[in-house]
């Protein structure tokens, strides 16, 4: 079973505070609440084409990504999909603030650092147009229902807390 | 968003669709996913970990597409109010 956990609190002063301060230490809600839930992952080239691909053409790159309990299905920024080369297998519609659109798929081998949760083999995922300079984001992928119903999440929102296991 | 896709594909994929209302006509068929290449439906797999499986295995990247046999109106769906419209 794999596990990972974000927490916000941490204090550390150096050098030490004089004896007469007196510190509060709290637990805030606010990191979750205005950023949401954003986790790096490891997106590489899918395990079913590497022996059968360049393998200069093989690429990885870690980034963020969000949590996004309205998506059925997770998401890669379509520009980044073009950097790393990323195979398109197929298409699919899908419902979007914007309207129905269809939204090329690809299919990756999606790994969590630092972290002991199972990496996802061969992932079907679809695509969607996260750049926008109007608009800078953190994150260049939503991940959707499709992996979260793989995991036991816990959200402590006054703590700005999540644990995640497999 | 189709401009990814090799004119092979794009091929296979309106091969798909001008013949989706037949799939899931078919019970065995709905919800499964599709192998297309060369505009014909090479097998129909439970997952789609099998049917990419098999797509690599006889196929060049790029030769075929994998299309899951649903409705139009059984649509992936993700609401994110960043979204930027494409």
């Amino acid at each position: 079973m794999g596990s990972f956990r974000l927490n916000n609190i941490g204090f550390q002063t150096s050098p030490p505070l004089p004896s007469n301060v007196k510190v509060s230490i709290s637990t805030v809600p606010f990191p979750l609440m205005f950023d949401g839930l954003n986790i790096p992952v490891l997106i590489s080239t899918a395990s079913a084409y590497r022996s059968t691909i360049d393998p200069h053409s093989i690429k990885t790159a870690q980034i963020l990504a969000h949590f996004d309990t309205g998506a059925t299905k997770t998401s890669i920024d379509i520009e980044l999909a073009k950097k790393l080369n990323l195979i398109p297998i197929g298409e699919s519609p899908s419902h979007t603030a914007a309207g129905l659109r269809q939204a090329t798929d690809f299919v990756i081998d999606l790994g969590f650092p630092s972290t002991n949760l199972r990496p996802f083999i061969n992932l079907q995922i679809s695509s969607c147009k996260l750049s926008n300079p109007n608009v800078p984001l953190k994150f260049q992928m939503l991940l959707g229902r499709d992996i979260m119903s793989h995991w036991n999440i816990v959200w402590d929102g006054p703590s700005s807390t999540v644990i995640i296991s497999d | 968003m189709a401009e990814f896709l090799s004119d092979k594909q794009q091929e296979d994929l309106k091969f798909f669709y001008n013949n989706l209302n037949e799939l899931l006509a078919n019970p065995l068929y709905r919800h499964k996913y599709a192998l297309i290449h060369d505009k014909k439906i090479e097998g129909v797999f439970d997952t789609f970990e099998n049917a990419i499986t098999d797509a690599v295995s006889k196929f060049q990247p790029c030769d075929y597409v994998i299309q899951q046999i649903i409705s139009q109106t059984e649509v992936s769906g993700f609401l994110y109010s960043a979204f930027a419209p494409a």
